[in-house]
């Protein structure tokens, strides 16, 4: 038996369902909007107004925050009209869906990896839509995401006293993430962490790097200060081991 | 070879001219071959879009005439019982909006035939079906039909000399069908199922020693009437091997064997078993690793000695392949923090890649509970000698609502309930919130555990607690109000101590004026600031054998740091369990010794030691010295309390699907010792007087919870005990 | 109770390593003597480093390396070994680190949101399946 717990709209235009669903997501109710979308999509779907509900169904889902169905339905428009203009939308929308998911820097990275791809996807193949400036902004700040996993794990090996282990992981961040803004921290963590081995050449290298492109940023400051043994630390750390509780289990701190 | 100077495409209802061009690839004007052209065929055929696709080469015009798959609509599914629509409907491809294709919907109809074969209906049978419907679309409709289910009724076996059928079956994980048999899912007949039994027998076999174990056959007998069937393993069990000579010997020059010894705990004359090979093997390269020698594979070689019985093993230490951990990448954690889980390796990025580390890690990420799913594996890195060891896990909540109740005679019936977070924050920490009441008690607990204080293997818990009791069982209330910061930390294999420290406040009212002098001279409140300090050795931690385990603690507070109470308290625990007769029976010891010595004052009845679980068989405060000379003839309870108890648990040769076991305890101890003696009209009897308790018990398995019958008969008591001869406890989690 | 010991990292063995000569061996030979190092120098062909520590855990104190040895083999620019300098934990310098964070780009979830958007279905004893 076929249940139909929908509405049934089999004897409406598909015009009518369209301006139900538009109504619907005016009015906020997203959901409803997406589904009666859909319904365009199923009961005509050669119409003229199939291509648009398909669209606007990824659109609805999309801010009820309902990834899942917004990427299907996306997917779906790029499988069918691939050449139409809203494709770069579709596209666009699908990005933004692994996007909008990246949660707190140290957690998950693969929704990062799939965010960075589908970006790319929307720079590459529809370069001059009017998507592809807030894409490459976006693109930026997932790739800036990115080196901040690496940052954060650098932060955890070092905090435990494994300097090789934390200078290859701010190596990563210098070489492969130059253009975030990770990188004069990553050269400051790798002066540290080449001081306590003893190998005094390689921090002034990086001491040098950080001076030359990041003259003004405190992480400059902080690296001289160890460098030349003058100065004082900016905000030295509370250094009793109950603010270290605190700091550590309470905020949540990586020291 | 030829070109076109228009390509153009008929038959398409919804999908667009560009669309097929851009699946054609060929531009208007492009020199093709009918090769190529066959191939842009075969790109839009490819697209699963189009039912057909025919070629019309005109003079000058290339026409693609295609037509299209309709539309699906809906999808239902019809005759399905066992398995509702949810579950099916997940394990279709075919989704409504997309376009039919027979060939998916086929697969599709496979995937649901494959789900009745996994839930023992064999004679499922699944067609789809299509209903055309207006504007080219059409509805997709699968006809299940199940078939009965097919059940195993009896389980035996043939050729086992050293282990019971019951043994066997209850090692097995297909159960007969039995009392529960409609509630119980487990015992439907499963082809893999019965692969697994297999590798469950021979598991069981080998790993006592039965190294040329093997199932001959497993022949099913299908009872026509009973659509059920009867199992027969046919095994071979061979002879039990016994551990004979062991060596140490290597190849790598320069290595001292000297610093190996000490580390094989495999000795001869015991039972052969894999997992004692196998544990062995991790000792020799954790002590490698320790010593700091990197890359040493500890190979085993056997050689067998059939006429004596014995394996004779040597532990041939070579150098392993010199490969190290280049990165560890953790994906999946989407609450989880990434510190949390990476402080699970005890390796770090650039150590020598050790798989035996890798295993142990993966498994102490599981045992962290936070997961459904961690897969832990390693891929060649950037360089041959390089390897990337990638951490996919799945979360599960770790958010948890406990409700649930327990009952027994002597603490009626009581509540629990319990809110708990194991995964706070996604830091790894712990905050549980419970209370449990009682007819005449509450005990509510406020608790937060730090795994990882100071980033260090150091465990931290604050307790914040709140209990009150009331009259029922004794003729005062009392009320505890306190909280306990504590730190534990390993300090051996086995072996962890804990510091800690409590501050409580410990209330005494409403005594009634017939109670004892000596508690009413107790009533009031007063405050306990305690210092403490407890080492626990736990066998289970390293221990080889699944059967044995064993545990000891010693405990000392010292209160006094301030507050009004000055003590000395010392406990002294520990337990021993064995399984023996083939592990049919289990032995089970328990001690426990406790010890309050009030400095300064005199301890209270609040403070002092009043029975609970020294001794069974006696009513709550139901032994120990007691002012028989007051009217209420009050149990004092005492400073000094020990107890000894004695079990053994057995089957009842009750068919096990009933799940009923018997057992029989010896306890013995004692609770004696006060600081003040007059009662209210003459001394109390204070003195060391031994208790001796005899008693039988039934288990029983129920699916609402284990219950448990307890009969006692003291053999030896005062005469002012207060004895109880039956207990019945169940408890349940709902 | 005695401390619990970890080592870290790799240096190849002394026999391995005296194979090595300054001006004579190249990149790829010492890759062949010893195996490719784990670490490099900020200009990765200039200095290659080997690292390798031992820490003790007492208790509940923070744990302390107790020997570190590190090996630098040092390139000068047509590639052969310049210089071979070995190092111990001495040569390290103690350096206070910096708590600042280069604060992340997708905003923290709300301390609140992360606390009750984790709570499971209540873990009912599932006793039917």
């Amino acid at each position: 038996c076929v249940d139909n717990r929908e509405p049934s709209f089999e004897n409406f235009s598909p015009k009518e369902i369209y301006d139900r669903a538009e109504y619907e997501l005016e009015t906020g109710n997203l959901e409803d909007s997406a589904r009666y979308f859909g319904e365009v999509e199923r009961l005509y779907p050669y119409s003229e107004w199939a291509k648009r509900a398909l669209i606007m169904q990824a659109y609805a889902f999309h801010w009820d925050r309902n990834y899942e169905e917004s990427r299907s339905a996306a997917q779906r428009y790029i499988d069918f009209y691939p050449a139409d203009e809203d494709a770069a939308y579709a596209q666009y929308l699908l990005a933004l869906s692994y996007y909008d998911q990246i949660d707190d820097v140290g957690r998950d990275q693969g929704i990062t990896f799939q965010a960075l791809q589908a970006l790319r996807t929307v720079i590459e193949r529809y370069p001059d839509s009017e998507y592809a400036d807030s894409a490459i902004l976006k693109f930026d700040l997932a790739f800036d995401h990115l080196a901040g996993k690496e940052m954060e794990i650098g932060r955890y090996y070092l905090g435990k006293l494994y300097y090789a282990a934390s200078i290859n992981r701010f190596r990563v961040v210098v070489e492969d993430f130059q253009t975030t803004s990770h990188t004069p921290e990553a050269l400051h963590r790798l002066v540290e962490a080449y001081l306590a081995l003893g190998l005094v050449e390689e921090a002034q290298t990086a001491g040098a790097i950080l001076g030359y492109n990041y003259q003004g940023s405190e992480w400059y400051n902080d690296s001289y200060v160890l460098l030349t043994g003058q100065g004082l630390l900016l905000e030295p750390v509370g250094s009793s081991w109950l603010s270290g509780i605190y700091r550590q289990s309470i905020q949540g701190k990586w020291l | 070879q030829s070109s076109f100077g228009a390509i153009r495409v008929e038959g398409n209802q919804r999908i667009e001219d560009s669309t097929v061009l851009t699946y054609a690839g060929i531009e208007p004007g492009q020199r093709v071959t009918t090769g190529q052209i066959n191939d842009a065929k075969q790109r839009i055929l490819g697209s699963g879009l189009f039912e057909s696709v025919d070629i019309q080469a005109g003079r000058n015009t290339l026409t693609f005439v295609v037509a299209e798959f309709p539309t699906i609509n809906q999808i239902s599914i019809e005759g399905n019982r066992r398995l509702n629509d949810d579950i099916l409907q997940a394990l279709l491809s075919s989704q409504p909006r997309r376009v039919y294709s027979p060939t998916i919907a086929g697969a599709d109809a496979r995937a649901i035939t494959d789900a009745y074969f996994q839930a023992g209906r064999f004679a499922a049978t699944v067609t789809p079906k299509i209903i055309p419907r207006s504007q080219n679309r059409v509805d997709l409709v699968f006809e299940v039909t199940e078939g009965a289910v097919v059940e195993v009724e009896r389980i035996s076996f043939v050729g086992n000399r050293s282990y019971s059928d019951r043994r066997l079956r209850q090692a097995l994980s297909t159960k007969q069908a039995g009392l529960f048999r409609q509630l119980v899912r487990r015992d439907t007949y499963i082809d893999d199922r019965i692969q697994f039994d297999r590798q469950v027998l021979t598991d069981f076999y080998r790993s006592r020693g039965f190294v040329d174990f093997r199932v001959l056959s497993v022949t099913p007998e299908f009872s026509r009437e009973r659509d059920a069937f009867f199992l027969t393993f046919n095994v071979e069990e061979g002879q039990k091997f016994k551990i004979g000579t062991v060596d140490l010997a290597t190849d790598v020059p320069g290595l001292d064997l000297a610093l190996f010894d000490g580390a094989i705990k495999i000795r001869q004359g015991q039972t052969y078993s894999p997992a004692r090979l196998d544990d062995t093997i991790a000792r020799l390269e954790r002590r490698a690793i320790e010593e700091g020698i990197d890359f040493i594979r500890a190979d085993p070689v056997v050689d067998r000695d059939d006429t004596n019985l014995t394996l004779n093993l040597t532990f041939n230490l070579t150098r392993g392949p010199r490969i190290f951990v280049e990165r560890i990448d953790i994906e999946g954690n989407s609450t989880t923090l990434d510190r949390v889980i990476r402080s699970q390796f005890r390796i770090v990025e650039g150590d020598p890649f050790n798989p035996r580390e890798i295993r142990e890690s993966a498994e102490r990420i599981r045992a962290l509970g936070f997961f459904t799913v961690a897969d832990v594996n390693a891929r060649e890195g950037t360089a041959p000698d390089r390897v990337i060891v990638d951490v996919n896990v799945e979360e599960q909540p770790t958010g948890s609502l406990q409700l649930g109740a327990n009952f027994s005679l002597e603490d009626g019936v009581g509540l629990v309930f319990g809110l708990s977070e194991r995964n706070f924050l996604g830091r790894g920490q712990q905050l549980d919130f419970s209370i449990s009441g009682g007819v005449d008690n509450v005990d509510s607990r406020l608790r937060f555990v730090e795994p990882a204080l100071l980033g260090r293997n150091v465990t931290g818990v604050f307790d914040l607690y709140y209990e009150a009791t009331q009259q029922f069982s004794a003729f005062f209330n009392t009320t505890s109000l306190g909280f306990e910061p504590s730190i534990s930390f390993p300090i051996s294999d086995n072996g962890r101590l804990e510091l800690n420290y409590r501050l409580s406040d410990d209330d005494i009212s409403d005594v009634s004026d017939d109670s004892s002098i000596i508690i009413q001279n107790e009533a009031g409140a007063l405050t306990t600031s305690a210092l403490g300090y407890a080492y626990n050795f736990n066998s289970r931690r390293t221990s080889l054998d699944p059967n044995t385990r064993y545990g000891f603690e010693f405990r000392q507070n010292f209160a006094g740091l301030g507050g009004q109470t000055n003590y000395v308290e010392t406990i002294v625990s520990a337990d021993y369990g064995t399984k023996v007769f083939n592990e049919d029976i289990g032995l089970t010891a328990n001690f426990i010794g406790q010890a309050l010595n009030f400095v300064e004052g005199s301890s209270r009845v609040i403070d002092r030691y009043r029975g609970g679980g020294t001794v069974r068989g006696f009513k709550r405060n139901g032994l120990g010295p007691r002012d028989t000379t007051a009217i209420n003839d009050d149990a004092l309870g005492g400073n000094f309390a020990f107890g000894v108890s004695l079990e053994a648990d057995f089957p009842l040769g009750l068919p096990e699907e009933y799940g009923i076991r018997g057992g029989v305890f010896y306890d013995v101890g004692s609770i004696w010792g006060l600081d003040i003696t007059q009662g209210t009209n003459g001394p109390v009897d204070d003195d060391f007087h031994l208790r001796q308790v005899i008693g039988a018990t039934v288990f029983w398995e129920t699916p609402i919870g284990p219950l448990r019958f307890d009969f006692t008969r003291a053999i030896e008591k005062e005469d002012y005990d207060e004895v109880r001869n039956f207990n019945f406890t169940v408890s349940t989690r709902f | 109770c005695q401390p619990i010991v970890r080592n870290h990292g790799y240096v190849p063995p002394e026999d391995q390593l005296s194979e090595v000569s300054v001006g004579r061996d190249t990149r790829d030979s010492v890759a062949e003597k010893i195996g490719l190092p784990l670490n490099k120098g900020i200009d990765g062909d200039r200095a290659w480093y080997y690292v390798a520590s031992t820490r003790e855990t007492f208790g509940a104190r923070a744990p302390k390396v107790v020997e570190r040895e590190v090996v630098a083999i040092l390139f000068n620019d047509n590639g052969t070994v310049r210089n071979i300098v070995r190092l111990d934990e001495q040569d390290g310098q103690v350096v206070t680190l910096t708590a600042r964070v280069t604060n992340p780009s997708v905003a923290d979830r709300g301390l609140l949101r992360q606390i009750f958007g984790n709570v499971g279905s209540p873990t009912a004893g599932d006793f039917l399946e």
